[in-house]
């Protein structure tokens, strides 16, 4: 037996790890500063039966009875982040491998014209709710 | 207040059936219309709708691209709640004069692209969707209907890991059943009363025979589920429609003629609320 035996571990990143649900939770956190308070975004998590995990990014419009609107699914494997199944009605369906694949994904969802106009539309409805309420309550 | 409410649901196979389903709107007094694969010509269906009911017909916002609702009930009526354009779900909120109840409309993954297996699972993640929507707005009064691209017989339709759906009212009245520690709520699925020939209509909604070991030839994918709290006012109106008028949906073979309607057929249903519509808001 040599005196030293090789390490046979490549490079292990420890620092730069960032989970799907992290992404997805910070993108939700930025919508209600985006809008002015008119509209929430959340993600909602449940585990599935099949080991796997499964997020939703919910935008919420707490002017209209806290409607919500799914914009994308994401599942991946109880213990192992990556990869990610992307899912949504603004995009094709695809495998994220990577945290920086997923980054991409999310932005092609959240910039697409579905959602954009989904925002769009829920603002200017939660701005006629609130208009009516201020008038009515300064009757 | 509204004592009866009646829906029809279509899978209308992207077909420009507009001005039938105004027909059939109008035959039967249908306040609310729920459509699958329509064509997204929602001007026709409005119009059509309006000029044959002679009742001023809309399509409440939403943001459900798979599902179409039109009503002649008042916009704030139909409110939106919930929207999954992916899993094909829509919920709405229907506000009634003393009451309101949830709307669950959906048109399933198909068995083209999915395992029975597939469609399990899903069914399971969408039934958890709907209890969470039903704890949130406190009641279960919650109306399922849609395409199910499943059999009521199937482990989607049945288990409690999917819609829990039974064939009896005696046993969905039993509200919920404890499986492994957890509890399942029950709906109530009248279409098992509809297979075969000793029905008073055609023995499935949709046909279909490929050339495979196992065929049912007629499958009822095309249903509607109850939670128990609204059975008192479900009085078995429940139908599978074959014909509109003089008009059959049906070829000369007994099955969907899609020349004239689509290759599914339509399903009506009756809610009655009578003056004890009071004790519903607790129900």
């Amino acid at each position: 037996m040599p005196d030293t035996l090789p390490d046979l571990w490549p490079e292990i990143e420890t620092e730069n790890i960032v989970t799907p649900l992290a992404i997805l939770r910070f993108q939700a956190g930025q919508l209600r500063t985006k809008t002015k308070g008119l509209i929430e975004a959340v993600v909602r998590t449940v585990s599935v039966s099949d080991d796997s995990v499964f997020h939703e990014l919910v935008v919420i419009a707490p002017a209209l009875d806290r409607y919500e609107y799914v914009i994308g699914t994401f599942k991946h494997a109880q213990h192992l982040v990556y990869p990610v199944r992307v899912q949504s009605e603004s995009t094709e369906t695809c495998f994220c491998s990577t945290q920086e694949e997923l980054l991409e994904a999310v932005s092609a969802i959240l910039r697409s014209e579905k959602v954009r106009s989904v925002i769009s539309s829920l603002i200017a409805q939660s701005r006629d709710v609130n208009q009516l309420t201020n008038s009515s309550g300064a009757k | 207040m509204n004592s009866e409410i009646t829906f029809l649901f279509w899978n209308v196979n992207r077909r420009p059936l507009a001005s039938l389903v105004g027909e059939i709107a109008r035959e039967k007094s249908v306040d609310v219309v729920i459509l699958a694969e329509s064509d997204g010509d929602d001007t026709a269906y409005i119009e059509s709708l309006t000029n044959q009911t002679g009742r001023a017909f809309n399509k409440p916002y939403a943001n459900s691209d798979k599902i179409d609702v039109f009503t002649h009930l008042p916009r704030d009526s139909v409110r939106p709640v919930y929207d999954h354009a992916s899993r094909r779900m829509t919920v709405r909120r229907l506000v009634l004069e003393k009451t309101d109840l949830l709307l669950v409309a959906l048109h399933f993954q198909s068995k083209v692209n999915w395992s029975d297996q597939d469609q399990a699972g899903e069914a399971g993640n969408l039934c958890r969707e709907v209890c969470r929507l039903e704890d949130e707005h406190g009641h279960q009064r919650t109306i399922v209907v849609g395409d199910f691209n499943m059999n009521p017989f199937e482990p989607g339709m049945t288990s409690c890991h999917g819609f829990h759906a039974v064939m009896t009212k005696a046993i969905a009245q039993k509200n919920r059943r404890m499986v492994s520690g957890s509890d399942y709520r029950f709906f109530y699925n009248p279409s098992w009363n509809h297979f075969g020939d000793r029905t008073p209509g055609p023995a499935g909604t949709h046909y279909y025979a490929p050339g495979k070991p196992i065929q049912f030839y007629w499958n009822h994918f095309d249903q509607l589920l109850l939670r128990p709290s609204l059975l008192p006012y479900f009085h078995d109106d429940f139908a599978v429609l074959d014909r509109c008028g003089e008009r059959s949906l049906l070829s000369q073979h007994g099955q969907p003629d899609e020349t004239v309607g689509s290759d599914h057929l339509p399903i009506l249903f009756r809610l009655q609320f009578s003056s004890s519509a009071e004790t519903l808001n607790h129900a």
